[in-house]
Order: structure tokens, then C-alpha cells, then sequence
């Protein structure tokens, strides 16, 4: 395989990840917008079925799961020694304690069904964020050699 | 910031909606206007329901998910500009190469008895990273110009490797991964006893995540070339190694790739495997050669990297797979074919290593009796 095929290989997969979490965090947004009855007035399309939550809280809680596992492909080498490196999924997020119990948090939320707070947006977004940085970098590297 | 996202969307709307607009206003060549140019449309027709959808949603007016709409425009964005460089291009650059290429892929995946429809082959990869194949699309790309060549044809048994691979994924893994960490266990186990842990875990936790995430797959590729080619995939393999761009030598690996040294080991295993162990030692006499000519250092530790176990035994379960799917094997194809591409390109290989002088001219005659059997067919 060569390079480019790795690379395509892994863009497909982080993108595939990223979608996923984004996509479920907005259900989550559009839920926690709906406990509020002027949102309904703002925003008369606002809606959320039961699927739709079903769904973003089965994906929701399965990406933040794996993601030490998806941390770990983020591993890059160092362009002198050839070693590998930490990428911020795994600096910023998962060997951050205070990251790390606001991921548990979300956890424990989604299993007891609660509505999600505004600070766990912020920590899913911060996520997604380095996710989208992941991916871009990967389609940049992808694009540069085909 | 909210009217900008949502000119941003429809804007991109217009710019898929064109291009469609381009695929179905125009007649392309028959080999891909019956599949490849209707499957880019339903691509990016797919593309299109997302982004209507999206628009009217009423989503793109939430304040509070404009970033996680941004996010999602970036995601989608790069999806199109995959399927414009991997797809639209190759529809409008669809010319004589690529039709050579469309009966040679369909002539080899008769000979090696390949039942899937064969890939689209197409000339539009950067030359500095050879043969790529796109695992969703199904392109594979080659170099400007490859049409006239036929010594680096063997990778291309490779790139086949990799779809052969994305069709069965777990075979193989499922049946040589035991044995990788087993290996791995054990090595670290007697680490901890010989109390060089602190080096030695890290070391082999990073080599069995290789293993486990690309190398695998990558020597089960080279190996399903060496089934299919035979010698001359060793001798592909041999150059692809000596003309590495100095930034890694034979014994350095990445996060995709095993060393080369390992990689011409795991063919070597094949050959034998297959019957071809004359072939092997002769090209491995070569090969050492051209090792002892260089100044490549072996780090010590580089011996508990790429055992030959591992290596024999993964040669032993890619062949039972090939066997178990009824690939042809390289004798296979020439006991039926008389004159397969895998053997004129081994043909190849002997002719430039005996009259390297007059290479040119039979490369170009073997070329074009190629093209002539597409006439004929």
C-alpha cells in the first residue's frame, strides 16, 4: 500500500468519526434548545424525534468510548527521530484530567438520560474541533499526494 | 455569522448542482459512461439531498450549532473535492492511457481469476508516490505516463492485494494475529524478567500497533503480488527499495510500512511458497548484494521487529487464502494462459537485466502486442 492509500484509508475513518460525533451533538443542542419554549418561537423548525435522540446517544456514547482507540491512530512520528508523538486528540483531551472527568460526566448523563449541560457542549466541541484539525490534516497531507 | 454559513451552503449547493450538470450534459467513453460516470452522479446527487436538506431544515438559523454547522460544511466540502480529483477528473481526463489500462486490468483480472468488476485505472497519480489505490472509489492511480512502462506492472498486483484485502478484512488478520501476539507477549514477558522492561515494553507495544493497524495487511499485499507474479514482484520490490528518496533506508519502518528489508524477506517466503525457490535465491543473492554495497546500520534491536516465524507463517496463511478465494497462482495463469501480463512483465525483468541496451525497443514491441490481444479480444 502505498503512503496514499494509508492516508485515504485513515481520512476515511476519522471523518467517518467526526461526522458522527458532530452530528449527534447537534441533536443534543437542538434538545437542550427545546426545553425552552421561546426557542419554539425562535426557531419554528426546531424538532427532535425519538430516533433522532435514540440514535445520537447510542453514537454519542460509543464515540466518546473509543476514543482513546481513535486517539491512538493519531499517533504521529517526529519528521527527526522517526518516534512517535502525541497528538492534541490525546494531549488536549484524554490526557487532560479535567477533560477526562468532563468526558465521564457525559457519560454518566447520557446513560441516566439527562439533558445535557452547558459545559459538556463546550468539551464536545472542544472535541470535535481537534477531531476537524485531525481530519483536515489528513486530507491536506491525502490531497497533496494524489 | 449566521447569513455567511448559510451562503456558504447554498453556494456550495450551486457548485455540486453544476457539476452534475457537467456529467450529464456529455457523452464520455463507453468504457465508464455505463457505471463509472452514473455512480459519480449518484455520488454527488447524494451529496446534494444532504445539503438540501440541511438548507431546509432550518438548522443553519440556530446560533447555537453554527460551529457544529461549520464543522459540517468542512467535512462535507472535502467529500466534494475527493469526488472532484478522484472521480470528475478522471471522467474528464478519461483518454488513451486510461482505456489501455481498462482492458489490461480487465485482462489480468481474468487471468488471475479475480471475479469482482476490475477498478478504474487512471494517470493521475503524483509520480513521487507511485501507485495509490482509493479504498471507496476504486481508482487506483499511476504515474503520467505509465502506459509505456512494464517493469514497475507488479505493484499494481499489489494495489489489487489491497482491494482483494478491503473485500475479506479479517481473514487473515483473524488468522495470523494469535501468533503476532503471542510473539509479543512473550518478548515483553522475558523483558521484564531479563529487567530491560523499561526499554522493551514501549518498544514492542509500538511494533505490535504496527503490526496490528498496516503491517499485516501491508506484507499480505506483497505477498498476494508474489502469488500473482511471481519472481518479478520481487525484483519490482528490490527497486522500489533501491530507489528510496534517501529519507529512510532498508532497514527503517513508518507507521504504514514495514522496512523494505522485511518486505523483500516476506517475498522471499512467498516465492518458496509457491515454488519459485530457484527464482528466490537468485534474487536474494542479489538482494544481499545490494545490501553489503550499502551503508544502511541495523540497530540492534531491529532483529526482534519482523521475526522470519511471523513471516513464514504469515506466507502460509495468505496462501491458503488465495488458494481458499481460487486466485490463480503466477504458474497457475501461465499453465492456462500460455503468455499472462504477469509473465511478459517477468519476461521483462529478465530481458532488461540480460540486454539492458535493447530494453527499450522490446519493452515498447511487448506493449504493443498487448494492445493488439485487446483489438482481438
Amino acid at each position: 500500500m502505498s503512503e496514499t492509500t494509508l492516508i485515504t484509508k485513515r481520512y476515511n475513518d476519522m471523518a467517518s468519526f467526526a461526522s458522527k460525533v458532530n452530528k449527534s451533538v447537534i441533536v443534543f443542542k437542538k434538545k437542550s434548545l427545546l426545553e425552552d419554549d421561546e426557542n419554539k418561537i425562535k426557531y419554528p423548525k426546531l424538532n427532535v424525534s425519538v430516533n433522532e435522540l435514540e440514535l445520537a446517544k447510542k453514537n454519542l456514547r460509543e464515540s466518546l468510548q473509543e476514543l482513546d482507540k481513535v486517539a491512538a491512530t493519531t499517533e504521529r512520528s517526529n519528521v527527526f527521530t522517526g518516534e512517535p508523538e502525541s497528538s492534541a486528540l490525546q494531549t488536549l483531551v484524554l490526557k487532560n484530567e479535567t477533560d477526562r472527568n468532563e468526558i465521564d460526566s457525559i457519560l454518566h448523563s447520557l446513560d441516566e438520560g439527562q439533558v445535557l449541560t452547558r459545559t459538556n457542549f463546550v468539551t464536545l466541541d472542544k472535541i470535535i474541533s481537534i477531531l476537524d484539525n485531525e481530519r483536515n490534516l489528513l486530507f491536506k497531507k491525502m490531497k497533496m499526494m494524489h | 455569522m449566521i447569513p455567511f454559513i448559510k451562503g456558504l451552503y447554498h453556494d456550495f449547493d450551486s457548485r455540486v448542482l453544476r457539476m452534475i450538470n457537467i456529467l450529464n450534459s456529455a457523452t464520455y467513453h463507453p468504457n465508464i459512461q455505463k457505471s463509472f460516470v452514473p455512480n459519480t452522479i449518484g455520488y454527488l446527487e447524494d451529496l446534494r439531498d444532504v445539503l438540501q436538506q440541511k438548507i431546509s431544515s432550518g438548522d443553519l438559523d440556530i446560533e447555537s450549532i453554527a460551529f457544529n454547522n461549520m464543522s459540517e460544511y468542512n467535512e462535507l466540502n472535502e467529500f466534494f473535492q475527493t469526488i472532484e480529483a478522484a472521480r470528475f477528473e478522471v471522467i474528464t481526463k478519461y483518454n488513451g492511457p486510461e482505456i489501455y489500462f481498462h482492458h489490461k486490468i480487465a485482462r489480468i483480472y481474468d487471468e488471475i481469476q479475480h471475479l469482482s468488476v476490475p477498478p478504474l485505472l487512471a494517470t493521475i497519480s503524483n509520480s513521487d508516490n507511485y501507485f495509490w489505490v482509493h479504498p471507496v472509489f476504486e481508482v487506483i492511480g499511476l504515474p503520467f505516463g505509465e502506459e509505456n512502462n512494464l517493469l514497475n506492472l507488479p505493484d499494481l498486483y499489489h494495489e489489487i492485494g489491497h482491494l482483494i484485502f478491503k473485500q475479506y478484512p479479517e481473514i487473515v488478520k483473524n488468522e495470523i494475529w494469535p501468533a503476532v501476539e503471542q510473539y509479543f507477549h512473550d518478548q515483553i514477558n522475558q523483558s521484564y524478567d531479563e529487567k530491560t522492561s523499561d526499554h522493551y515494553v514501549p518498544f514492542f507495544n509500538s511494533k505490535r500497533k504496527r503490526w496490528d493497524e498496516s503491517w499485516i495487511e501491508e506484507f499480505g499485499c506483497d505477498m498476494i503480488g508474489t502469488y500473482l507474479c511471481g519472481p518479478a514482484f520481487a525484483y519490482s520490490n528490490m527497486k522500489m527499495a533501491a530507489i528510496n528518496d534517501g529519507s529512510k533506508d532498508v532497514y527503517s519502518d513508518s507507521y504504514s510500512h514495514p522496512s523494505d528489508e522485511s518486505r523483500m524477506r516476506a517475498v522471499f517466503f512467498m516465492l518458496e511458497k509457491t515454488g519459485h525457490k530457484g527464482a528466490s535465491d537468485q534474487i536474494k543473492a542479489s538482494w544481499d548484494d545490494f545490501i553489503n554495497h550499502t551503508n544502511y546500520t541495523k540497530h540492534p534491536d531491529y532483529k526482534y521487529i519482523y521475526p522470519d516465524d511471523l513471516l513464514r507463517k504469515l506466507a502460509d496463511v495468505v496462501y491458503g487464502y488465495c488458494q481458499d478465494i481460487d486466485l490463480a497462482s503466477y504458474s497457475d495463469q501461465v499453465q492456462k494462459h500460455t503468455n499472462p501480463i504477469s509473465k511478459i512483465v517477468n519476461d521483462a525483468w529478465q530481458e532488461i537485466l540480460s540486454n539492458p541496451h535493447t530494453f527499450e525497443r522490446y519493452q515498447q514491441e511487448q506493449i504493443k502486442k498487448i494492445q493488439e490481444s485487446f483489438i482481438s479480444d
